[in-house]
């Protein structure tokens, strides 16, 4: 395996893309922010406009680098160029926004020629604000994936979690079938 | 763009705390956090790398010397009010301050480093943490005295110390699979067990969707909710490992449904657990690195789909088990073999995702009665009182 990894982090805005890069970067991650404009109504009171970007240091010698996507669409232009040599998907979905279940199938949809080519791995973030979708309403909707897709709750916020469902992208790398 | 980097050895030394109060403890997480970088996190005695006790406790003294009998070679600190005779313990007077705390968890951790040098089970993938050295700061009190609890700790553990790993997955070696006496002491009847009790009285719970109490003794009982899926369990961690882990005759458990609202306020927050994280362990208990006695170790096994593993507990190779399996069908023994690991590892492994209903072997799984439990998260739970809330001052969170 090639010594160096690179993952992408990506989901709607506030999912936790950059927290969680933060939260299992073993440097102190770059993020380049701008404030958030009004009619972004969320609780932060900045967004990430460029990109985030951390490192993880493997036990044997192996780094995976970090990148999270800008989360708004008027940045859209930016996953594509992104994605490239990258070799698998972090979703992160917020499951206080209005609609989470839609959030991942315009996701695994809009990367589904990625996914194709690499893995993609799935974290439910914010559960404990609210607690519904469940993951079993998620795991329905991966049942037409041709894939069996890693999905857990995580709080971006705790390093275990996000460490978890990275450690579940790289093992499924390593075991992918070779077509 | 630019990153510094930082590299990084040792995981966190994994601290519990025996007989301390709530008040206590957030205060250990505060001081773990915040002037200690994370270099060590408050764990369940299960998973501990040391262990401090109140002495002043009603159990304190009863607790130190169950430690140095069970895991003797696990570091003790010891704090109380008055000075008191402890031989080999590190020991720390009340109210503790934050420099001779700080280094009596050097000490301990020292001392955790040095006896066993484990030879590392953790898989090749195992994510490299950061821990920091402790602030050396001024004298503050860190930690006043509190009184006793009497909480049974059930937050939920991830992280096993290799030492305790064989309480889930025993230390059976690996078979030769041409030899029926071995391949007997491998197996195992679920449905004898605690674990195979749970399933049925569960299957029966979600039918009649009311709540159960199961009464062990006139303290000690879990109730189950059907619509939460969740447990509270009143009784200690350790009884409930020995409950889990021990045949139960037929009718030696006695149960009835109830009527019990939910009411997580009432509760403490650390004896609830999710049902599925209380069916994967009580499994592990159970079967103690075996299998359901009429699995066929050469019949390949795929994952239904992933378990909610950032909150199971997690035992070596769980990962690496789970996406090979979830990828590539493989039987037990191909496991074992492609990974190199135990056998006993990937035996355990299959008989915690059987408990949930998720191990697919093609036909077996027909005949299976069991009604899987959504793997999802504990519903209704007040933000306030969430038991997840209490991991999240063990992590770095530099967002806040
Ligand atoms: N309560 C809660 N907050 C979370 C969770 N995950 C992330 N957050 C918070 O959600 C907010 C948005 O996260 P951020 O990383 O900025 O989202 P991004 O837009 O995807 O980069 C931050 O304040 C995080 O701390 C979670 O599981 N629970
Ligand atoms: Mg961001």
């Amino acid at each position: 395996m090639k010594k160096d990894l690179k993952i992408i982090f990506t989901g709607p805005v506030g999912a936790g893309k950059t927290t969680a890069i933060n939260a299992i970067s073993d440097t102190d991650t770059v993020s380049t922010n701008e404030s958030s404009t009004d009619e972004l109504r969320y609780r932060k009171n900045t967004t990430t406009v460029a990109m985030d970007y951390g490192i993880i240091n493997m036990v044997d010698n192996k780094r995976v680098h970090l990148y999270g996507t800008p989360g708004q669409e008027r940045f859209d232009f930016m996953w594509d160029i992104l994605i490239q040599g990258g070799m698998g998907l972090v979703l992160l979905v917020d499951n206080a926004r209005p609609d989470p279940l839609e959030d991942m199938q315009f996701f695994l949809q809009r990367f589904g020629d990625f996914i194709q080519r690499t893995r993609v791995a799935i974290g439910v973030t914010r559960m404990d604000i609210s607690s519904t979708p469940r993951l079993n309403e998620y795991q329905a909707l991966l049942n037409d994936q041709t894939r069996n897709i890693p999905l857990f709750e995580v709080d971006a916020r705790v390093r275990q979690d996000v460490s978890i469902l990275v450690q579940s992208l790289l093992h499924s790398l390593d075991h992918q079938k070779r077509e | 763009m630019q990153a510094r980097e930082t590299t990084i050895e040792a995981p966190p030394v994994r601290i519990a705390a025996l007989g301390i109060d709530e008040r206590i403890r957030n205060s250990l997480r505060l001081f773990f956090h915040d002037s200690c970088k994370d270099r060590f996190q408050l764990v369940e005695e299960e998973t501990a790398d040391a262990v401090i006790i109140d002495l002043d406790h009603k159990k304190g003294v009863r607790l130190a010397q169950e430690q140095r009998q069970l895991h003797p070679s696990t570091p003790v600190i010891v704090i109380s009010r008055e000075p008191r005779e402890t031989g080999s313990l590190i020991s720390l007077l009340k109210p503790l301050k934050k420099r001779s705390l700080a280094k009596a968890l050097l000490r301990a951790e020292a001392q955790a480093k040095e006896p066993q040098n484990l030879s590392s089970t953790l898989p090749s993938l195992q994510i490299a943490t950061a821990p920091a050295m402790p602030a050396e700061e001024s004298g503050d009190d860190v930690v006043m005295e509190g009184a006793p609890s009497s909480s049974a700790g059930y937050q939920i553990a991830r992280h096993l110390a290799e030492k305790d790993i064989h309480a889930f997955l025993g230390s059976t070696p690996d078979i030769d699979t041409n030899s029926a006496q071995q391949q007997t002491n491998i197996r195992y009847d679920p449905n004898s067990f605690f674990q195979g009790k749970l399933r049925q009285i569960t299957a029966m719970m979600k039918q009649k969707g009311q709540a159960v109490r199961l009464q062990f003794s006139d303290e000690a009982f879990i109730i189950l909710y059907p619509d939460e899926e969740i447990a509270q369990i009143n009784m200690s961690e350790s009884r409930l490992g020995a409950l889990s882990a021990v045949p139960i005759s037929p009718g030696g458990l006695s149960f009835s449904f109830c009527d019990d609202l939910f009411s997580p306020d009432e509760v403490a927050a650390d004896s609830l657990m999710r049902l599925d994280a209380l069916m994967w362990k009580t499994a592990l208990w159970a079967s103690r690195g075996r299998i359901p006695y009429d699995t066929d170790l050469h019949r390949a096994v795929a994952l239904d789909r992933w378990p909610n593993l950032t909150r199971l507990l997690l035992l070596p190779n769980t990962l690496e088990i789970a996406a090979l399996w979830a990828e590539q069908p493989h039987s037990l023994i191909e496991t074992a073999a492609k990974l190199k690991i135990p056998q006993r590892y990937v035996f355990g492994f299959y008989s915690a995702v059987f408990a949930l209903g998720l191990a697919n072997t093609g036909e077996t799984m027909k005949s299976l009665d069991y009604i899987p439990i959504a793997a999802d998260a504990g519903e209704k739970q007040p933000t306030s009182t969430s038991w997840l809330s209490n991991w999240i001052p063990f992590f770095r969170s530099k967002n806040g």
